[in-house]
């Protein structure tokens, strides 16, 4: 079973990606700030990991880097979700190093379709 | 000339009606070159008191020479006089325009203090909506995100009229999403910063695309959405969302305004440089006086219509902006109860 790693500050949001990536399948690991989110992607090496932008402590650009910066996480593909459209904060997105940027509020479909996708798995 | 100081200063004082002034003035200067004129006729009269008392010349010669000295001084008198004038109101006016251009001068930084508070109001409205759109997105992700996972029973089974209030909610929601959409394109806007991204595309598919948004609107009043392509046009280099965004816009509104059981038809066409797009519909059309308004955020018809078919009035506004930002050009063709022909461009550009 992979690995979810999804940092989110706003309780509702993480509950909505939760329910719907265990629903397919995966297990889930979840942070609530950007210094315990890093933490968690260094110690437990998760597959993937689902990033706010708006957090405590750090924020989901810096979180981003810094995850793409280390020897043992650069390889985890990083998806940003954000309430955040504007075309500036996209590129500090994928300037960061994030394999994908989506805007809130989000189809839960796609966001399945992306996380499959980034897993390297098949889809339907 | 500094005698007359005063006078000038009555210039400054008085306003801007210089030649009205300049004749008030004189009577001082022809009180000032009277005392000349009495200084010129003295010294005469002593010429003539120093002749007498050498009496060698003949009384004629005399008389002759008193002319000649009278009238010359009278001569002189005049253009001195004359000359005076000119000098002063020269100098009246060389007085005023320093004035006035110290007034436009004043003026100018003032309007330049103004514009720039007007500017720094604009950026404080157009940051204000921009956050207070991504504030509203945030309760509005949990909403729709809730509302999906129910929808698809992940929560349990539901029955027929709760599936029925969930499909509700989430079209509403939809629709509020859409809103927030537009208030953040508003700010964009206005800020300039309408991000435009170019690629090929396939037009139709496009034009397809945004139908497909309208359809259930359409069905709705029996409305049949018809397309009329230019077979020339096959891809073109353009931004396919916001040409996607405009579309929907202007068909949303085709649809909205039109009667029930008519058309809308959408018409593309391959113009030299450009490729221009064109929705018409058969609706209730724009007055000749709302035309020139149409495109300005804000503006809407007559309140009894907009009460009617509803509306914030930053559709069209927005829809301007889209297009102006790649470059194209957009024009409406209207007639109360006729209809509406509403035309972008999409300039052609090398890929």
């Amino acid at each position: 079973m992979k690995n979810i790693l999804i940092i989110e500050d706003v309780e509702d949001h993480l509950e909505i990606v939760k329910l719907i990536l265990e629903q397919n399948g995966y297990n889930i690991l979840v942070a609530t700030t950007g210094t315990e989110g890093l933490n968690c992607a260094r110690t437990n090496s998760p597959d993937l990991v689902i990033l706010d932008v708006v957090l405590p402590e750090m924020n989901g650009y810096e979180v981003c880097k810094e995850i793409k910066n280390g020897t043992d996480t650069k390889h985890i593909p990083i998806i940003m979700l954000s309430v955040r459209s504007n075309p500036e904060d996209i590129e500090t997105a994928y300037k960061a190093g994030a394999n994908k940027y989506i805007t809130k509020p989000f189809n839960l479909e796609d966001l399945v379709k992306e996380v499959k996708n980034h897993l390297g798995e098949e889809q339907k | 000339m500094r005698t007359n100081g005063e006078n000038c200063y009555l210039v400054k004082k008085t306003g801007l009606r210089p030649f009205k002034r300049c004749m008030y003035c004189d009577k001082n200067v022809q009180d000032c070159f009277g005392f000349q004129f009495f200084v010129v006729v003295m010294g005469i009269i002593g010429l003539l008191l120093v002749m007498f008392t050498i009496r060698d010349l003949p009384i004629l010669a005399i008389e002759i020479t008193i002319i000649i000295l009278l009238m010359l001084s009278f001569l002189g008198y005049i253009a001195s006089k004359e000359t005076n004038e000119i000098v002063l109101t020269n100098h009246l006016l060389k007085e005023l325009n320093f004035e006035l251009e110290k007034r436009v001068s004043q003026r100018t930084k003032e309007l330049k203090l103004v514009n720039f508070d007007l500017q720094k109001a604009l950026r404080i409205k157009s940051d204000f909506l921009r956050n207070m759109s991504h504030e509203l997105k945030t309760p509005l992700t949990t909403v729709l995100g809730y509302i999906s996972i129910l929808s698809e029973k992940q929560a349990g089974d539901l029955n027929e009229k709760q599936i029925k209030m969930l499909e509700s909610m989430k079209k509403n929601g939809n629709d509020l999403l859409h809103l927030i959409n537009q208030l953040l394109d508003l700010s964009k806007s206005e800020a300039g910063s309408l991000g435009i991204e170019e690629k090929e595309y396939d037009l139709n598919k496009t034009i397809s695309e945004a139908t497909v948004n309208i359809e259930y609107m359409a069905s709705k009043k029996n409305i049949s959405l018809l397309v009329q392509s230019d077979e020339r046009i096959s891809s073109i280099f353009a931004d396919h969302e916001r040409i996607k965004q405009i579309l929907v816009n202007l068909l949303s509104n085709a649809v909205k305004f039109s009667d029930n059981n008519s058309d809308v038809i959408i018409s593309t066409k391959d113009e030299k440089d450009h490729i221009l797009v064109s929705v018409k519909d058969s609706g209730i059309g724009i007055d000749r006086g709302d035309l020139k308004y149409i495109f300005e955020p804000f503006k809407q018809l007559a309140p009894e219509i907009s009460a009617k078919y509803g509306g914030t009035g930053i559709g069209l506004s927005i829809v301007k902006s889209l297009v102006e930002a790649y470059g194209g050009k957009i024009s409406v063709d209207s007639h109360t109860g006729k209809g509406s022909v509403f035309s972008f461009t999409i300039p052609k550009k090398k890929v």
